[in-house]
């Protein structure tokens, strides 16, 4: 199933804001301790080689941008990065370390951004419609990635 | 078949027709609570490990309100490492009929034909297999009543096919092996922890076999219910119920070298840790009416698989799925029986 996007999201800032929809359809409480727990606090998200996806909580779902903007929390890794956290191949921890993932931002928006990223996975694990939004997802990169990434991945679908 | 040279094949048959078919389909209505449950669980050892296969549907909900049928496969296997996935199928890709026993989760399958479980993981993952799994004993039901987990064992199998881990590729030939099906109306998350586990000899020649359950409190400190069931060749001989049983958690079990594997895999950043309230060992004391059996399981390693709770939208339940060796001693009806065999314990834990 594909959610609608406004208009001139691609690549990875289309399919957070599709996560978003998602969650609003599927599960509002999870949307809405999402938004609760981010504030005001604006997170960056620049997936090497793509334009950012600037995650702004609104009362409505459009929470994704891909225009430059001021933002609180900045996290920037590759694709491949983003997907061995996903399936567990890597901590977060383990990615900051080896210099994979570089966050920035005060603390107390660290830490909002971290309980909000908490909400959106409970969410994420509860509703139908991720596993196809995650397939599609892992589909997408697929070419996009080295030979041993993609065979990385394949093991771990 | 050393164990059960005269098992009552067409009887066993009857029975698993009977007794072991599926309850619901997944296109049936929605239940009245909304928590059906009901797996399809297969566990084989391989040299070195085990293979651990399970089929689930659940009635799931969101916190919105949506309501679906959850199928999935969750497939995990453990030799040196644990390797694994856990799948969701789309209801389009789903065979589940209810009073059969005739599954299809996509190419993944298990069928009941001629006397054997024919179990099939497709070849699109790290684990893949194709084993015949012909049943040493009769079945064993226990059923509870209204919002209960009820359960269909049959505690020895014998195992013969293929399973390809990581690339490698087993051939198997009189493998032991375990099934179990469970179905119920229960919402995870509520007071509910259990363990439980099996211990089947690796010498063919021995005939006893022994599954242990125990429906425990969320936090595990009251035991609501709990029994140890011993079979002799293909005859279920003994329950050692409630009072009967005695059981002692010791320590905690931490892997030394890495996370364990956790399904599905995104519930690494939700779980980070690595304890997950497995022990380091337990003890199990049974003892009555002149019978006795004493079971000591020790944890080597152990995998979770995160189930979101019912209940609390934030919530998780874990099943730690952990392996190791069991040693069994006992006497049954003035028979003494000893035997050690690398065994698996479930430890289900609120998150």
């Amino acid at each position: 199933m594909v959610v609608d996007a406004p208009g001139g999201l691609t690549g990875f800032a289309r399919l957070l804001q599709e996560s978003i929809a998602i969650l609003a359809r599927e599960s509002p409480a999870h949307l809405a301790a999402t938004r609760n727990a981010l504030g005001q606090t604006i997170v960056r998200i620049s997936v090497a080689g793509e334009a950012p996806a600037r995650l702004v909580p609104g009362r409505g779902h459009d929470w994704v941008q891909a225009a430059e903007g001021p933002a609180a929390v900045e996290a920037r890794l590759d694709i491949a990065t983003l997907f061995e956290v996903l399936d567990g191949a890597l901590t977060v921890e383990q990615a900051v370390r080896g210099d994979r993932l570089a966050i920035s931002g005060g603390v107390d928006d660290l830490l909002r951004g971290h309980d909000a990223l908490g909400a959106w996975l409970h969410g994420a694990l509860r509703c139908p419609s991720f596993t196809e939004l995650l397939q599609r997802m892992r589909n997408q990169y697929a070419a996009q990635l080295g030979s041993q990434d993609r065979r990385n991945l394949d093991e771990r679908k | 078949m050393t164990v059960a040279p005269g098992l009552d094949t067409s009887g066993v048959d009857r029975a698993i027709r009977r007794l072991d078919a599926i309850r619901r389909a997944p296109e049936s209505a929605p239940s009245a609570a909304g928590t059906f449950k009901e797996w399809l669980h297969f566990c084989v050892r391989v040299p070195g490990g085990h293979v651990i296969v399970n089929f689930s549907l659940l009635e799931r909900r969101t916190p919105g309100g949506l309501a679906w049928s959850d199928a999935h496969l969750t497939v995990l296997a453990h030799r040196q490492r644990w390797t694994g996935f856990i799948r969701s199928f789309p209801g389009r890709a789903v065979t589940m009929s209810e009073g059969g026993l005739e599954v299809a989760f996509g190419k993944s399958t298990v069928h009941w034909r001629d006397g054997a479980f024919r179990l099939a993981v497709a070849d699109d993952g790290p684990v893949a297999l194709r084993l015949d799994l012909v049943p040493a004993v009769m079945p064993t039901v226990s059923l509870g009543v209204e919002r209960a987990l009820h359960w269909v064992i049959v505690p020895r199998l014998r195992a013969r096919g293929t399973i390809w881990i990581d690339g490698e590729r087993y051939e198997v030939d009189g493998a032991p092996a375990y099934h179990d099906h469970n179905w119920g109306d229960f919402a995870w998350g509520t007071d509910l922890a259990w363990e439980w586990g099996f211990v089947l000899p690796e010498d063919p020649a021995c005939p006893w076999s022994v599954v242990f359950s125990r429906i425990l409190s969320r936090g595990g400190r009251q035991t609501r219910k709990q029994g140890t069931i011993l079979w002799r060749g293909d005859r279920y001989v003994r329950t050692f119920n409630d009072d009967e049983m005695r059981v002692e958690l010791e320590g905690r079990f931490r892997s030394d070298d890495a996370r364990p594997l956790t399904l599905p895999p995104a519930c690494s950043l939700l779980v980070p840790g690595r304890a997950s309230g497995v022990p380091r060992a337990l003890a199990l004391d049974a003892a009555g009416v002149g019978d006795e059996l004493q079971l000591r399981f020790g944890t080597e390693s152990h995998a979770r698989i995160a189930i979101p709770d019912d209940e609390n939208p934030f919530g998780m339940v874990l099943l730690n799925e952990a392996t190791g060796r069991a040693a069994v001693r006992g006497r049954f009806a003035g028979e003494e029986f000893a035997f050690d065999a690398p065994a698996i314990v479930e430890f289900v834990r609120g998150g």
